[in-house]
């Protein structure tokens, strides 16, 4: 969340007011002076907001913890499942079986690609699986790595 | 209406500083070593307007207190060198046709259309629209429900709006662009940082060839794809990618594209 565009949109609104009545610089002075002062309580307000709307999203997602964190000085929030199927496919046993219908030319190239890297093809199906498999194109959760363009 | 008009000898930098309740500014192309002032509006509250030099600042606005509701004014200002710009305004249309050194600029609405600033380029505006063609230096924008967009960036750009899209084209230096509901839209990333946050708007940023970036990605309900394989973990790569959302989607792709 981003609190200062909301102050923003308040300050707008503010100094359009003080435009419209008049131009006098006096009562802009003391508008955004008392603006600045209002500045920590506005604040607040906005962290009471954001911690309602946590409480809210909690409600509606179950099965996922709902924090309100501060994060550079700004809250946010940060979801996270619950479920333990959510971890890494590599941290699991390797006990699940797949049938692979496949092209005999790609699976020449499969095949030599596992030697060259000194392995197993399922060895080397499942590490490349699980290095790259749904990553480029993924709904939901995080994608993190290095990419070269 | 009636027209008032000033003209000043600049031998040094000028500054312009302008504040309009409601109307039109515009700053354009003049003779060298000289600044016109053009000032419209009816005759009552012509004669209600200041326009005073000290030194190489030339300050236009209404004096003092006490005009309730202010009509339309139509300011025009001839510049014959680049100004530095500082305008506030209350709902007035500002359009600088003419390169500027640096803008500073607040308002509450109405549409700012910026052609190129030397310098740097700050602007609050509440619910109109930015449009910049080319800044040499820093960005640091904010409004409301505004849409913002800048052709090219050559420096540092900050860029925060609540519904308003976001719509960049080359930026050269590092790049933070928030929105709630607003589209994010980089043609062309060659800085090293970028950082968007959305809540429910898409975010489309296009990266140039030949570079290497670490990648954090993370939305809740959206879509992320990348034109490029991701491998290994993040860090350790000299560029860095950082792009959050709720609902909205994420796409990084090959610069034009996006």
């Amino acid at each position: 969340m981003d609190t200062s565009v909301a102050l923003t949109r308040f300050q707008a609104a503010l100094e359009q007011q003080m435009a419209l009545a008049g131009g006098d610089q006096a009562v802009e002075a003391a508008g955004l002076a008392l603006l600045a002062a209002a500045q920590p309580a506005l604040r607040t307000l906005a962290f009471d907001l954001a911690e309602q709307a946590a409480t809210e999203v909690r409600a509606q997602l179950p099965g996922y913890a709902v924090e309100l964190v501060l994060e550079q000085g700004e809250p946010a929030l940060r979801v996270r499942s619950e479920d333990p199927a959510g971890r890494r496919p590599a941290d699991e046993a390797a006990d699940a079986r797949i049938t692979l219908r496949l092209s005999p030319r790609l699976k020449e190239i499969v095949e030599e690609a596992a030697a060259e890297h000194g392995e197993s093809l399922n060895t080397w199906l499942v590490r490349t699986l699980s290095a790259h498999g749904g990553r480029q194109h993924q709904r939901g959760r995080r994608m993190e790595g290095t990419i070269e363009t | 209406m009636s027209e008032r008009m000033e003209r000043f000898e600049i031998a040094g930098r000028l500054r312009l500083v302008l504040r309009v309740p409601a109307g039109e500014v515009r700053v354009v192309a003049g003779k060298p070593g000289e600044a016109v002032v053009h000032c419209r509006a009816d005759e009552r509250h012509l004669s209600l307007v200041a326009i005073d030099r000290d030194g190489d600042t030339i300050t236009v606005g209404p004096k003092g207190a006490g005009f309730g509701h202010w009509p339309s004014l139509d300011l025009e200002i001839a510049v014959g060198a680049p100004p530095d710009v500082r305008a506030r305004f209350g709902s007035a249309d500002v359009e600088l046709r003419t390169a500027v050194r640096s803008l500073e600029a607040a308002g509450a609405s109405g549409d700012v259309v910026v052609g190129t600033v030397e310098g740097s380029l700050t602007v609050r505006l509440a619910s109109g629209d930015l449009a910049v063609a080319s800044v040499g230096g820093p960005v640091d924008v904010v409004t409301a429900s505004g849409d913002v967009r800048v052709r090219q960036a050559g420096g540092q750009v900050e860029v925060k709006t609540a519904s308003g899209d976001i719509a960049l084209g080359t930026v050269e230096g590092d790049c933070t662009a928030r929105t709630a509901s607003g589209r994010v839209a980089v043609a062309r990333f060659n800085g090293g940082r970028f950082k968007g946050k959305t809540v429910s708007g898409n975010v489309r940023l296009g990266v140039p060839s030949g570079r290497r970036y670490s990648l954090s990605l993370q939305t809740l309900s959206g879509d992320m794809r990348t034109d490029f394989p991701v491998s290994g973990e993040s860090g350790g790569a000299p560029a860095h990618i950082g792009v959050t959302s709720v609902s909205g989607d994420i796409r990084i792709a090959a610069a034009g594209e996006a």
